[in-house]
């Protein structure tokens, strides 16, 4: 095939299950939320209140698109474009299946990370530009938690790396599908990974940039219509792109236990999707249940936890597995045989 | 957290901060230095239509970053003239006033109403009266303690309490509603007696609820007040001391809190109070963690009174005989009670005629906001919110 062709229906598609979990996640924001809040969630429109997103986008499209007096209006129109473009990218690089990806390069774990930490950038210029003290004192919150966050993050993922021994994600899968999944040897990886994936959506109880308690709406307080929708696209599907990477690093991708990968087929996307959903369902279900951190409390936790355990623990872990691989390899290949898939 | 684990306290006002813990006041401005970094203080205006001021509040603030230098709060956006209009109405119509003032917790202000005209007009009150006085106002209580509790929640950034509390909200508001034929504005004390007796539906409403209360209160209390991340939010800020409190005229929760063990329903009791049996619940930090534990402590409290209320509610008439258009005699007559928010004194005086010459309402939280005004230098943003939040203003009742 063409290869201008492929790419052209790689973005589409892409674009297509973009679209498509921003609306199941809306949908499964208001049930979840509505669950743990004791309430029902929306259900006038249609069975359930399926159809209560068509409104709400009809509402977003017909809405006044306007600007604040004196806002940077260039950098205004431009932010939620910012904020949108990174995770749309990074969404090319998630494996949905064998060869199912859109850009499986050997750097995967490393762009992917990097074109989420654009996202900050995003916030940042739609705070600064909006002339809003609210919005201000939200894009400075974000830029103070983005350097709280991404360097646990980044080491979080470093024994995955070493296990697996490629930095290429569709690799990391089917190495836990020849051994097994990378959350049971690196539990604190994984669940330093969840928290900071939690920091990264900007979702409660990391909401600061957005705290509607203090800040009304944060860095999106001016922003309507469809640039709010962008904004809300964008941190839908960064959702679904941090529990997905949180899948396919630590949860065995589109594999499942005891399943040759190569007869996967058809079935690999709707076995990482399931898991996907899962993990945001917990994180909804975090959302939903604890109380705002302070920044100041964030970048504590950070900078005097977060960091030095990753740091401590990756160290302890790579020599730990250095010692592993040479002194137990029959109980390496006992594991493979307990756990492992065939492949 | 103790106070010495990197941060500065911000709930202190005296001029010696504990621990030897300075606050530089103008720490960004040391323009000597080139290698400063010289920045400028902002206001930022927060209300009256922020999301959290809890009715219409509007504070100016002065802000460091996010720390906030100086704070003004500006009053009476929600000013209907209470106490002029309460010139022109009789002493029964009295009660419709002032369940508008605080409109969260209307039973007290209006057992307020009721007491002063009943010393004026000299009207003996029937004990079934009494009892169901202290009955209501316990179930209004608590309502208020949760209307408040919840959004303290939602302040602190946790949703999920809010709604939880509003569950058993509901409970008692429907006692009120099946009492009253009202949810908010009540208009059931009156000089007197009260308007309804206690019917069975409500008695049964009250009893499946303190059945199950316990548990739910333990459940409330192990989703919001045991939670970590809660208490990094709430404890060692927004610290009131004794003398402070005492100074700046606390009353009820706040008092408490704070370490004054002072219950107008046990020291000064009025209606049917002296005849109950519970206990004045008192903390010492006067931080906003203690106002909240404070204040669950007496949603238990106030389950024990509704109790012994059940159990031994006397037989007899539920009000005095009065005329139609009751005419006292000249005077004065205060009438305090203790509401959910503190003391709430009503202080009529009478030219003889059937409407009061004048008619002062003092509202509990009117002080509570001059205090919350002097908590906010020093504090971070995100805390003054909580701490604001945890004097529980009703502006109903600070503007009247």
């Amino acid at each position: 095939m063409n290869a201008w062709l492929q790419a052209v229906l790689w973005v589409l598609m892409i674009l297509v299950v973009m679209l498509a979990n921003g609306s199941l996640i809306i949908y499964m924001l208001r049930k979840v939320l509505g669950a743990a809040h004791l309430r029902i969630g929306p259900q006038e429109l249609g069975p359930a209140g399926i159809f209560q997103l068509i409104p709400d986008i009809i509402k977003l499209l017909t809405k006044e698109d306007r600007h604040p007096n004196n806002s940077d209006r260039w950098l205004y129109i431009l932010a939620p474009i910012i904020i949108f473009l990174p995770v749309l990218v990074a969404f090319g690089f998630l494996p949905f299946g064998y060869r199912m990806v859109a850009a499986d390069i050997n750097m995967g774990i490393m762009m992917m990370i990097a074109f989420i930490a654009l996202v900050p950038l995003g916030v940042f210029a739609a705070g600064w530009a909006s002339h809003n003290k609210y919005s201000l004192i939200g894009a400075i919150r974000s830029i103070a938690a983005t350097i709280t966050y991404e360097i646990p993050l980044l080491l979080s993922v470093i024994p995955v790396v070493i296990m697996a021994g490629s930095l290429n994600l569709s690799e990391i899968v089917l190495a836990q599908a020849n051994s097994i999944w990378f959350v049971i040897p690196a539990l604190p990886s994984a669940i330093i990974f969840l928290i900071c994936a939690q920091m990264e959506t900007n979702q409660a109880p990391f909401d600061m940039t957005e705290a509607e308690g203090e800040l009304v709406a944060g860095f999106s307080t001016e922003y309507s219509a469809m640039r709010f929708g962008f904004i809300f696209l964008a941190e839908f599907a960064g959702n679904f792109v941090l529990a997905g990477l949180a899948v396919t690093l630590f949860l065995g991708g589109w594999t499942l236990p005891g399943v040759d990968p190569a007869t996967m087929g058809i079935l690999a996307p709707v076995v990482f999707v399931i898991k996907t959903y899962a993990v945001i369902f917990l994180f909804m279900m975090v959302r939903g249940n604890f109380s705002r951190f302070r920044i100041d409390r964030l970048a504590q936790m950070g900078w005097k936890r977060m960091i030095p355990f990753t740091l401590v623990w990756t160290i302890v872990f790579a020599i730990g597995y250095r010692a592993f691989q040479l002194w137990q390899p029959s109980l390496g290949s006992l594991l493979t045989s307990v756990f492992g898939g065939g492949g | 957290m103790g106070l010495t684990d990197g941060y500065i306290n911000p709930g202190w006002l005296s001029p010696e901060p504990p621990f030897g813990i300075t606050v530089p006041r103008n720490i960004n401005r040391i323009a000597d230095d080139p290698l400063q970094l010289c920045t400028d203080h902002y206001l930022l205006n927060v209300g009256p239509q922020h999301p959290s001021t809890h009715g219409a509040l509007r504070v100016i603030m002065e802000l460091d970053g996010e720390r906030i230098m100086s704070g003004e709060a500006h009053i009476g956006q929600l000013h209907r003239g209470i106490e002029k209009l309460a010139e022109h109405r009789r002493y029964h119509q009295l009660a419709t006033l002032v369940d508008r003032a605080d409109y969260v917790s209307g039973i007290t202000a209006e057992t307020a109403v009721a007491l002063a005209t009943e010393q004026l007009a000299d009207i003996e009150v029937p004990e079934r009266a009494q009892w169901l006085r202290c009955l209501m106002a316990e179930v209004n209580r608590i309502a208020s303690h949760y209307m408040w509790m919840g959004p303290m929640g939602l302040d602190s950034g946790a949703m999920g309490i809010f709604l939880y509390m509003q569950r058993d909200r509901e409970a008692f508001i429907d006692v009120l509603e099946e009492m009253t034929g009202q949810r908010l504005m009540f208009n059931y004390v009156r000089p007197g007696g009260v308007r309804g007796d206690l019917t069975p539906r409500a008695e049964q409403l009250l009893r499946d609820y303190l059945k199950t209360g316990v548990k739910r209160m333990q459940e409330h209390w192990d989703s919001l007040f045991e939670s970590e991340l809660f208490q990094v939010r709430t404890k060692d800020i927004g610290v009131l001391t004794r003398e402070q409190a005492l100074s700046y005229g606390a009353t009820g929760f706040v008092l408490r809190a704070s370490g004054v063990d002072w219950d107008l329903r046990r020291d000064r009791p009025y209606d049917a109070y002296d005849q109950f049996d519970f206990d004045v619940m008192t903390r010492s930090n006067g931080d906003i963690f203690d106002r909240m534990v404070c204040r669950l402590d007496e949603v238990r409290q106030s389950l024990r009174i509704i109790e012994q209320c059940l159990d031994g509610m006397p037989e007899g008439p539920i009000s005095a005989k009065l005329p139609k258009v009751l005419r006292v005699p000249e005077g004065d007559a205060c009438g305090i009670v203790e509401s959910a928010r503190g003391e709430v004194g009503i202080h009529i005086y009478s030219d003889g005629s059937d409407k009061p010459l004048r008619m002062r309402y003092r509202p509990p939280t009117l002080y509570s906001l001059a205090m919350a005004e002097s908590l906010l230098p020093g504090m971070l943003l995100a805390d003054a919110i909580v701490g604001m939040g945890s004097f529980d203003f009703c502006f109903g009742e600070v503007d009247r």
